[in-house]
């Protein structure tokens, strides 16, 4: 199964909508809840992401009956250092993004730590591809 | 109509088939998507139910009834205790006072009165002690039933934020019968009867979450006893009785508990108080994305104005909230320190667990409900999405999940019907009128014979 979904960056109100759709479809599949609550803490980190630092993105979901996949594509500024940035703390969030209450430095460690296999690839100026597949 | 999951889940709330009209209001407000219209009345899911009143609240048939407890079964029982909740003080006038309120008990039969709330304190260190004994956030109070239920239908993860204590009722039930006990009563002659507020409490009392068996014997429906009461309010007012004297008396904290923003002040940390059960579905799916993560302790209460909007409250609830903050100001308010009946272990309130008990998906196998789930969003597209209630499912989305399941005919969709039946070119000209060209799509007819 396929879904997709298109991200505004900046639209902060709007920041988690995809991943409450995605969230409805995966409650009707009868997955068990804690898979279904560490995907949708992973995409919800990862959509906020490219709200918060990219221009635009768009989300890619395949569910199959083994696995989920997850790619998150955004144009924007690409990340400079990814080792950096899976760092707890480390953060490149604009002060107004952060008196938003987002932009603690937590985004890409959270990810990790929900996902089986998470595969980030950035080109700095151009964007950043976020890839992470769970296991069901 | 989805087949009914186990009959141990007990529910208050029933459909009377000969008031209902199947008008679909009920259908339409309800929060866990629980009713469908089926041969022109409404049904309830047994497994999706939370008896949180919603749909009692929208009837406009007086067609949905909660069950009825019986006054005269309290007479099977040698003593008689009416256990009260604190908003029933909020539904008479201010000059009715807790004396009057007791000795109108005791003139209907009670033998004696207990308010549910003087178990509070108990609760207070229940979620002070869960607080921090787990990293858990936030942390969520289990006081208001529906709220309970809500969370192990909706969101089965956050069955585990659930404090893990007994309602107070049941903990005010020991309280009563330890009392008993104390005094060498016989525990099988006392009758402990709860004057509820609304349904979801008398499902605490029947079938307690987490609990197998609660020391409440049976309940009385707060409207039905506002009535005999204010009978024998009447009878009473102005007169004295010399021989009367009040056992139980309540702090200011009990007497505020179960408004809303009655627990929060006990709590640690950061913490919010949330009523009306809209408000609470939209703040626990953020705190379900984790999208919330710095949030304490949370209390949740299904009804607006907590338990003074229950559905068996008599009174106007902004007035039972502002009669209730009166008398808890009140320089006579009780200044006892802990709970009334202090003899009562942590061990002996709490409860195991809070068992999630997740609505159903589309199948139990992951490949078919995957194949289903496409399926559900093709048949999604072709519907009008005006969620009209006409096909007795209520949304579009609701329905092309019905569809699937093979509960409904897709046929059942008027729009379907008129762009399928090539005859009825007036129904579609009429349609077109008010809906535009986007609401018939003759294509799908055409598209649906080919996928068959």
């Amino acid at each position: 199964m396929h879904l997709e979904y298109k991200v505004q960056g900046g639209n902060f109100s709007k920041a988690g909508h995809a991943s409450g759709e995605i969230k409805k479809v995966l409650k009707q599949l009868n997955l068990n809840p804690m898979v279904i609550k560490r995907i949708v803490v992973a995409l919800y980190e990862a959509e906020v992401n490219i709200v918060a630092h990219a221009y635009e993105g768009d989300i890619i979901v395949d569910i199959d009956d083994s696995k989920v996949h997850v790619v998150l594509n955004d144009r924007g500024p690409g990340i400079p250092s990814i080792e950096r940035a899976m760092e707890k703390g480390y953060s490149t969030a604009s002060p107004l993004v952060r008196e938003m209450g987002f932009g603690a430095g937590m985004g890409l460690p959270n990810i990790k730590k929900n996902t089986d296999e998470l595969n980030i690839k950035s080109v700095v100026g151009e964007g950043t591809t976020v890839d992470f597949i769970n296991y069901l | 109509m989805e087949k009914q999951s186990p009959s141990s889940i007990f529910h208050a709330i029933y459909v009377d088939e000969n008031q209902c009209i199947g008008c679909t209001r009920c259908m339409k407000i309800c929060s866990t998507a629980a009713i469908r219209i089926c041969n022109g009345t409404a049904m309830i899911s047994n497994s999706r139910c939370i008896d949180c009143g919603e749909c009692i609240k929208a009837c406009n048939f007086n067609a949905i009834h909660i069950s009825q407890g019986d006054l005269q079964s309290i007479f099977k029982y040698k003593y008689r205790v009416a256990l009260i909740p604190a908003v029933l003080f909020g539904q008479f006038k201010l000059d009715v006072t807790h004396d009057d309120l007791h000795r109108a008990l005791l003139s209907i039969g009670f033998t004696s009165v207990y308010e549910e709330e003087l178990s509070a304190e108990f609760q207070i260190d229940a979620i002070r002690r869960f607080q921090q004994e787990s990293d858990i956030k936030p942390v969520i109070s289990s006081f208001c039933p529906a709220i309970v239920r809500l969370i192990q239908v909706r969101f089965p993860t956050l069955t585990e934020n659930l404090v893990l204590v007994k309602s107070l009722i049941d903990i005010t039930g020991l309280t009563i019968l330890k009392e008993a006990a104390d005094k060498g009563i016989d525990p099988s002659d006392v009758g402990i009867f709860y004057i509820t507020p609304c349904a979801a409490k008398i499902c605490a009392v029947v079938s307690p979450v987490g609990d197998e068996k609660s020391p409440i014997t049976g309940f009385l429906n707060m409207d039905m006893m506002f009535d005999r009461l204010s009978i024998e309010l009447q009878k009473i007012k102005g007169t004295v009785d010399p021989s009367f004297k009040r056992k139980t008396s309540l702090t200011r904290t009990e007497v505020k508990w179960s408004l809303t923003g009655g627990e929060i002040k006990h709590a640690f940390g950061r913490k919010l108080s949330i009523d009306g059960i809209a408000n609470v579905i939209e703040f626990l799916n953020k705190v379900d994305d984790e999208a919330i993560d710095d949030i304490d302790f949370l209390e949740l209460r299904a009804c607006d104005q907590g338990c003074a909007g229950g559905i068996l409250t008599q009174g106007n609830r902004f007035l039972t909230v502002e009669k209730l903050m009166m008398r808890a100001n009140k320089k006579a308010v009780n200044k006892r320190h802990g709970p009334y009946y202090s003899d009562i272990t942590y061990d002996e309130i709490k409860v195991p667990t809070v068992n999630p008990r997740p609505i159903e998906g589309l199948d139990k196998d992951i490949s078919v409900a995957i194949k289903k789930m496409e399926q559900k969003q093709e048949i999604y597209k072709m519907l009008p999405q005006l969620d009209c209630g006409c096909c007795g499912c209520p949304t579009c989305e609701a329905f092309s999940e019905d569809v699937v399941k093979s509960l409904k005919p897709l046929s059942s969709c008027m729009f379907i019907q008129v762009a399928f039946n090539s005859k009825n070119d007036r129904g579609k000209e009429i349609i077109r009128k008010i809906w535009g060209d986007s609401k018939i799509v003759e294509e799908l007819k055409n598209k649906l014979e080919n996928d068959n």
